[in-house]
């Protein structure tokens, strides 16, 4: 109010008239109109120093913030030493000041509002400090600090060489324009990031921790999967067909879920994996019709277990065909070797497998297993099933292993399909069980209720024709055994409940109905613990049906309920203790054939005559008949095989109980 | 004349800050481009990576206000 007082003092109210040049010059600092300005100071140049009021030109165009003006006339407009001519105010001018001066109004009572004034007013500190230069006058630097003071509320400090006016805080468009997008920015980009951090695993399966497996949708996928080498884990959602010539060398390292789902296989002749490292769980693997030739081992699904396999399915028809010449080669559905463990793998199969020696030319052994072919890990809970069926010739094989090593284990494992082998090469023993071909490690809780079948079509003509060739004699053998071919190791708790037969022309046969041979070796004992054995064992011989009479007999049959052959090896004892057998023997002929309700035939080097650790075994069928039982040191002369660890031979006593008492006395199955 | 530091600071961290938020984009395009392909999978680091960013944004919320409730004070 002070200074509409002091205005009014000093005349004169009204504004310039229309088309005066000074109504001119305060409308081109009001739009910043330099064109116009420069046309005014063109024609008059005394109008630089003009001011309206208390405000000199600059003062204004600081004020409306005309930036042309400033920047093309500034110097013009200050070059006058403070010396103005004066024409009366604008309304407009004064409350616009009077706004923007707030508390400091009172110090303009008198004098012109200077550029340096107005720009401490208005709080410009850049262009303040340059207008008051290096060194201002000690008074204007007071002044200007408590101008800026009382409008800004920020202290100034004065100097002797000038004053230090502090950056102004408040913002001008720019900055809250930019502060305004780059939150916004921040806060979108953060909100879409939370939202990929979500969603996309989501939507791809998660980051493969075992909360959360990445889902595999598609054959590629898969592929992709068994050769990730990060160890994550899988999952996979859909059926799949995977054509294995399009991999090569997969090492399964991490954990792949199949979720039930069925691959399907379309099998290149070789392992679909190299190694599974990992684990391999819950699928159905598919291999449909097959036609493999192999020539070392090999195997439908892996090369090696190393890690898991569990709860998979595998299917599989057709032939496979060992090509290998003299190497001995293994072949196995699931694989060629475990040290890992593989639990629940279920396999149906109907394969026929033809062996190098087929053709009759001498080759190399080769073996073949429904699951695992050389196992020294654990195989548990895995089975063969009744539907399947497995034809052999020249390639010894078992249901679910070939060859257990001694820390492998086999455990609570089945096989129900029909094993069959046919052997028609004069040197091959053919050699062929339900659970494990050969065991020196442990059996346990297996059992056997698929038929066994072995036989030999050698006839003597050949057998004796071929030795002469191969420059070696002796006799070929056939084995056949209900859970076990030969055993090595530890069998314990395990049965057969199928029909177990051996047949030849020409050969030896050793057949039982846990096992065809319980065999001590250089590495051990031999054990046969808690087994029991149904069914029927069969066995025929033609050679030894044949004989004539005062002809010498030159071939064997030795059938047992638990074992058709015991053997000691140095101190390392072949047993069998608390197992029972209801086996019914049946025969094709009488000379040479030897069956005995445990065992068939015991060959200790020092016990020669006593069943020497066949301890509390129990054949319960009754007395043999029509075998010959005349040979001294064999097991089979005793009817029932009955021994008791008191050391009372009771051979061919009464039955101490029954069957269901055995069974009810759970020490036995 | 002296300069806005708190200012320049700012706009540099934003521009550090878009150029992640890019790579990340590119990163995130490709990967997923691959997994659709069938030739990859998410890479373990992805929601690593993933928070890094979501960090670094949200960090960028506050040091703008923060710049902003300074240069009003």
């Amino acid at each position: 109010m002070a200074f509409f007082k002091l205005k009014q003092k000093r005349g004169g109210s009204a504004a310039p008239e229309t088309g005066d040049r000074l109504k001119d010059l305060h409308a081109a600092i009001l739009h910043d109109d330099d064109v116009l300005m420069l046309g005014l100071l063109t024609a008059d140049a005394s109008l630089a120093a003009h001011a309206f009021g208390r405000f000199p030109l600059l003062s204004l165009c600081y004020m409306y913030r005309s930036r042309k003006i400033v920047r093309k006339f500034a110097d013009r407009l200050r070059a006058h030493d403070g010396n103005y001519s004066v024409s009366p105010e604008y309304t407009e001018d004064y409350k616009k000041f009077r706004e923007l001066a707030g508390r400091s109004l009172r110090l303009f009572r008198e004098g012109f509002v200077t550029p340096a004034d107005m720009l401490a007013v208005i709080g410009d500190a850049p262009t303040l400090r340059a207008e008051l230069g290096a060194k201002p006058a000690k008074a204007q630097a007071e002044r200007i600090a408590k101008i800026y003071e009382l409008t800004s509320k920020r202290k100034v400090r004065v100097k002797e060489n000038g004053v230090s006016v502090p950056h102004s805080r408040k913002m001008n468009a720019v900055q809250i324009t930019a502060i305004a997008l780059i939150a916004f920015f921040g806060l979108g980009v953060a909100g879409g990031a939370l939202g990929a951090y979500y969603a996309v695993p989501a939507a791809f399966g998660g980051d493969g921790s075992a909360d959360a497996p990445i889902l595999v949708n598609n054959t590629e996928q898969f592929l992709f999967a068994a050769g990730d080498t990060q160890q994550r884990y899988f999952k996979l959602t859909s059926d799949i067909v995977i054509d294995a010539s399009a991999s090569d060398k997969l090492n399964v390292v991490s954990d792949i879920d199949c979720d039930g789902h069925t691959v399907e296989v379309v099998s290149d002749g070789k392992p679909l994996f190299e190694d599974i490292s990992g684990k391999l769980r819950n699928g159905v693997f598919d291999f449909g019709s097959v036609n493999i030739s192999y020539s070392s081992d090999s195997a439908l699904l892996a090369h090696t277990v190393t890690g898991g396999a569990e709860r998979l399915t595998l299917k599989a028809e057709g032939t496979l065909t060992d090509t290998s010449g003299n190497e001995t080669v293994y072949f196995g559905c699931l694989s060629v070797e475990n040290s890992g463990t593989v639990n629940y793998v279920t396999a149906e199969l109907g394969l026929k497998v033809t062996g190098a020696s087929a053709a009759g030319e001498s080759a190399g052994d080769s073996f073949f297993a429904g699951i695992v072919a050389k196992n020294s890990g654990s195989v548990a809970y895995c089975s063969v099933t009744e539907n399947s069926v497995v034809e052999l010739d020249t390639v010894d094989g078992a249901g679910v292993v070939a060859e257990n090593s001694a820390n492998g284990r086999v455990l609570d494992s089945t096989n129900a399909a029909a094993i069959s082998q046919i052997s028609s090469y004069a040197m091959w023993s053919p050699n062929s069980s339900g659970v494990v071909l050969n065991n020196y490690g442990t059996v346990s809780n297996c059992v056997n209720s698929g038929d066994v079948a072995v036989s030999s079509e050698a006839t003597k003509e050949a057998v004796e024709e071929e030795m002469d060739k191969l420059g070696v004699s002796g006799n070929i053998a056939v084995y056949a055994g209900g859970v076990v071919c030969t055993n090595y190791g530890t069998l314990r708790h395990s049965k057969n409940t199928g029909d177990v037969s051996a047949a030849s022309l020409y050969s030896y046969i050793y057949a039982g109905g846990v096992a065809a041979a319980n065999t001590a070796h250089s590495g051990g004992s031999a054990s046969i613990d808690n087994c029991a054995s149904l069914g029927v064992l069969s066995m025929s011989c033609a050679e030894a049906d044949n004989i004539g009479e005062g002809d010498t007999l030159t071939v064997f049959l030795f059938g047992g309920g638990i074992a058709g052959y015991f053997a000691t090896y140095e101190s390392y004892s072949a047993t069998a203790t608390n197992s029972y057998s209801t086996m019914s023997f049946t025969h094709s002929g009488y000379a040479g054939c030897f069956a005995g309700g445990i065992a068939g035939v015991q060959l200790s080097p020092s016990v020669p005559v006593l069943p020497f650790g066949l301890t509390d075994n129990y054949y319960l069928t009754g007395s043999l008949s029509g075998f010959n039982a005349g040979v001294g040191a064999l097991i089979s002369a005793w009817d029932h095989n009955i021994y008791y660890s008191s050391g009372v031979n009771v051979q061919g006593g009464a039955l101490p109980m029954t069957q269901t008492q055995l069974e009810e006395w759970s020490y036995y199955w | 004349m002296k300069k806005d530091f708190a200012f320049v600071i700012l706009i540099i961290f934003a521009i550090a800050v878009l150029l992640t938020d890019a790579a990340y984009a590119v990163y995130v395009g490709v990967t997923l481009s691959a997994v659709n392909a069938g030739t990859a999978f998410l890479p373990l680091a992805f929601r690593s990576f993933t928070v890094a960013v979501i960090a670094v944004n949200a960090a960028l919320v506050p040091v703008a206000l923060s710049y902003a409730f300074l240069r009003r004070r």
